[in-house]
């Protein structure tokens, strides 16, 4: 029952609120509330227990659930109000069904691979109601801060305790809440720190990013084209691997992913609660990691090519838009480590880039530039490991097949995005973490964080090519 | 946008997807259909040998044992290790507790089938000493002074010994102790601690075909149809795709590039999802008796390690509301893995109780009531709150006054005539060995 209400309380809320932001598109379905709803209810519920936290207010179910009811109810009055959204409402929308889009053979396959999903979430849940944290990193980065906060019942901000906001068993102290909460949340509903219960929400970011993917090629395509695609994702070993441990990459690729997602509706249909939605989730990938940034930095790039080359104005309304949902996730946590001089590396206050005159950072490689990463990670990724089965060559050799169509169409700012967020990381491979590709030890992780953009902009050009169509 | 999408998808989907019609489905499919075959063929029976073997990710070795890198060790009865592996290789090991050096040297025995570069490290309480050797093929002695580089008061930390084999050549090494002294206490310390392993999350070492990766495979796979594809579209010279506009997916090449890439794909899904689900039904069948928190021990070393029993023992018998530290804190991992599994009761500079495992060279006085380490007193007075085991490797201490002192990580007060440790003389000396 504690974890039947872990999952459902935040899904909840979440529905309700992703409900007003997809108001403005006929093509949206139920599954997009629940998809969407369910990462924008895990960031408000993890929002809410850290502002509780630097209140000094104990970690409590009544006090973490009563503001969540609030803002529920306040969406669900002005979905009422002023959208005008009946109970009907929430579960009409979206395009045809797999049954009436499509018949015979088509029907068969598309069923094979719904059967083989189902299957596939069956096991992912299994496996992790099975495995407790299962890895050591996971327990090394995320949960034992968890466990902590757990028993403390708090974040323990007193400067002058040895303990202070973890410390001791948070190794990193600048590495974002997001996850740890969430693992506090499902201890709380639980009643106890049981390792196997409280990561439960790693396979439903799972399978919220499967769904998000598909919803947003089905807008697109057909359901059964998106059946397809979802089958190469959700195979992707290391996705799979993600789903059934605690690491925080999972939901930070879900949060990508619906970010980008977002932006690219909005880019199809000028819906600025699109971008209100892509900016919401980029300030909770930061509240994630501390690579969410990146993901940030690279879309409002992309966001802000896009209003200069469509001439649109005013561009305050656009910009503001993306930023304040984006501060009001991301805000609270930066301001915090501002504050508290907590930094965004491995040790201390500051960016990480002042490592990059520390002559004795990264014992072992040494400063510098290291260009020897580039060929070290073209094996790792495209020889080496099988980690995202052909995805990468398959991308590659689409790319440059399709690169007209590209250039002629909305795709541009897709690829801007994943090329600004593979630059992000290769600077800091060839600068500061040298030793995450020639140690194999980070590269892979961090791919899997914008994989699902890379399946994503690959099936849409693979769309666009089959569909044959000059823009 | 969706049914004129539907109109173009269906041009290319199921069978039309391929290069032939329905009629004559065995004879335009034929090549295709062989070439696949025959690698399912060729490449089941390693597939499903190496089902049981393949890695998912780094094992990662706690590092009061031996973690190799880059190479494959054994350990024998008899204490030697044996490396194998081509390229660079690493064998690490903490030494749980620290051993003392006073006056002593190492001497190590090395065999290797290949001349290699290595380096011996060792971390002391003083610093860190580099020791570069060559490694000549053969059997042969090595001696490494300690004497000149540590202080009879000093603690050897953990022991390094890097090999670099030219050539990337595959090199065997075998490792033994050649003298006693604190050359055979290290690696007794080294083999005979209890080590058990996890994984990372970091990559997935997916399984191999006939030698290469099953990445590699699948480019192989891929081209061989690629190749296959494009010569049955160019022998049949007539575009069996329909579809509409312009687009370059209706051309030969581009169908040939989707059909081998989706095939080949879909096989290594198939494949991986076949591993998933063998380890689905083992962990069906291994994991629902255990405690949830043992689990991941029954994954990976069969038993829970003793050491982890040791931890619910403390965990159980300090009182509610106390906190607990470690007698040493050498083994970094090994206390950070001690404080996740102790909470709720925390870990604490300042604690009343004391654990320590395996450490010889803790000595409780009763007498006196005083913990010590080496000559060093960690508190006093403490009692001796219980043993663990009938081994006798994990007690637990209360202090019973105000602490003396702190533990070791925080500042070790030396009994009266001995002088404190000096960290900043880093001493590091290159030469050759033997």
């Amino acid at each position: 029952m504690g974890l039947f209400f872990a999952i459902m309380f935040p899904a909840v809320v979440g529905f309700f609120v992703a409900s007003w932001f997809l108001r403005g598109d006929t093509e949206a379905c139920f599954f997009d509330r629940v998809f969407f709803g369910f990462g924008v209810g895990t960031g408000l519920l993890t929002l809410i227990i850290f502002l509780i936290g630097l209140l000094g207010i104990g970690f409590s179910l009544p006090a973490i659930c009563t503001p969540l009811v609030v803002i529920s109810v306040v969406f669900i009055i002005i979905n009422l109000k002023k959208e005008g959204m009946r109970p009907a409402d929430y579960i009409s929308g979206g395009g045809g069904t797999l049954f009436t889009a499509h018949r015979g053979l088509k029907l068969a396959l598309a069923l094979m691979i719904l059967i083989w999903i189902l299957c596939k979430f069956y096991f992912v849940i299994s496996e992790s109601m099975l495995r407790p944290v299962l890895s050591w990193d996971t327990w090394f980065n995320w949960s034992a801060g968890a466990k902590f906060f757990f028993y403390e019942k708090g974040l323990l901000l007193d400067p002058g305790s040895e303990f202070y906001f973890g410390s001791g068993y948070r190794q990193f102290l600048g590495h974002p809440l997001h996850t740890p909460l969430l693992q506090v949340w499902f201890a709380l509903c639980v009643g106890s720190f049981d390792e196997a219960l409280v990561t439960m929400w790693s396979p439903l970011y799972f399978i919220a990013l499967i769904g998000v993917f598909h919803l947003a090629l089905k807008k697109e395509t057909t359901a059964l084209y998106g059946l397809i695609c979802v089958f190469f994702l959700a195979s992707a070993p290391l996705i799979t691997y993600h789903a059934i441990d605690a690491y925080s990459d999972l939901p930070l690729a879900f949060y990508f992913l619906a970010s980008t997602a977002s932006f690219w509706r909005y880019l199809k249909l000028g819906d600025r609660r699109y971008l209100m939605l892509s900016g919401l989730f980029l300030g909770i990938s930061v509240f994630t990691k501390n690579e969410g940034l990146f993901f940030f930095i690279a879309t409002g790039a992309a966001l802000s090519l896009y209003l200069l080359k469509e001439g649109k104005k005013p561009l305050a309304g656009d910009i503001f838009s993306f930023l304040v949902p984006f501060l009001i996730f991301a805000a609270p946590w930066l301001i915090f480590k501002t504050v508290s001089g907590i930094g965004f590396g491995h040790s201390g206050a500051g960016s990480g880039l002042e490592w990059l005159s520390d002559p004795k950072y990264a014992e072992g490689t040494g400063r510098g530039l290291h260009f020897e990463v580039f060929w070290i990670a073209i094996k790792e990724v495209l020889v080496r490991r099988s980690n995202f089965n052909l995805i990468f060559p398959f991308w590659i050799i689409l790319s440059i097949w399709g690169f007209r169509r590209v250039l002629d169409s909305g795709l541009k700012y897709l690829y801007i995005i994943i090329f600004l967020v593979i630059g992000a990381f290769a600077f800091t491979y060839l600068t500061l973490e040298a030793t995450a590709v020639t140690e194999s030890t980070g590269i892979h992780r961090n791919l899997l964080t914008y994989t699902p953009v890379i399946f994503l902009s690959a099936a849409l050009l693979l769309a666009e090519l089959i569909r044959g169509r000059d823009r | 946008m969706g049914v004129h999408f539907a109109m173009s998808l269906k041009t290319l989907l199921l069978f039309r997807l391929f290069p032939f019609r329905k009629k004559n489905f065995l004879k335009a499919g034929f090549l295709p259909a062989l070439t696949i075959l025959i690698i399912i063929v060729l490449s089941a029976p390693q597939a499903l040998a190496l089902t049981r073997m393949e890695g998912w990710t780094l094992a990662y070795a706690y590092p009061t044992g031996v973690k190799v890198t880059g190479g494959e060790a054994a350990i024998s009865d008899d204490g030697t290790i044996s490396i194998t592996g081509p390229g660079e290789m690493k064998l690490t090991a903490k030494v749980g507790g620290g051993l003392e050096t006073s006056g002593k040297a190492l001497t190590f025995t090395l065999e290797s089938q290949a001349d290699a570069y290595g380096v011996l490290r060792v971390r002391s309480t003083r610093g860190i000493a580099l020791r570069r050797f060559m490694l000549r093929r053969g059997e042969r002695d090595y001696f490494f002074d300690l004497e000149a580089i540590f202080g009879p008061d000093d603690y050897i930390l953990a022991v390094s010994l890097d090999f670099l084999l030219e050539g990337g050549s595959v090199g065997i090494l075998d490792l033994s102790v050649k003298e006693a002294g604190p050359a055979k206490r290290i690696v007794k310390a080294l083999f005979t601690t209890e080590t058990f392993t996890t994984k990372m999350i970091n990559h997935i070492n997916g399984p191999t075909v006939m030698g290469v990766s099953f990445l590699v495979a699948g480019y192989i796979l891929t081209a061989i149809l690629f190749t296959a594809l494009l010569i049955i579209f160019v022998i049949r010279k007539k575009p069996l795709l329909k579809s509409a506009g312009t687009s370059g997916c209706s051309s030969a090449p581009f169908r040939a590039f989707i059909v081998a890439f989706v095939v080949a794909a879909a096989l290594l899904a198939v494949r991986t999802e076949y591993r998933w689900a063998t380890l689905y039904g083992q962990d069906k069948v291994v994991l629902p008796g255990d405690a949830t928190g043992t689990r991941i021990f029954t994954l990976f070393s069969q038993e829970l390690p003793d050491f982890l029993r040791f931890l619910d023992y403390v965990k159980s018998t300090v009182p509610e509301g106390e906190s607990v530290r470690a007698a040493t804190n050498s083994a970094g991992d090994y206390m950070r893995l001690a404080r996740y599994r102790l909470l709720p009761v925390r870990s604490s500079e300042g604690a009343t109780y004391i654990w320590s495992y395996n450490d010889h060279r803790l000595f409780y006085d009763e007498a006196k009531m005083t913990l010590m380490d080496g000559v060093r007193v960690i508190a006093a007075p403490v009692i001796r709150v219980g043993v663990f085991g009938g081994s006798g490797k994990g007690a637990l201490y209360m202090v019973t006054g105000a602490p003396r002192s702190a533990s070791l990580a925080g500042g070790v007060s030396p009994v009266a005539g001995a002088g404190e440790v000096d960290a900043s003389r880093l001493s590091e000396t290159a030469g050759e060995g033997a």
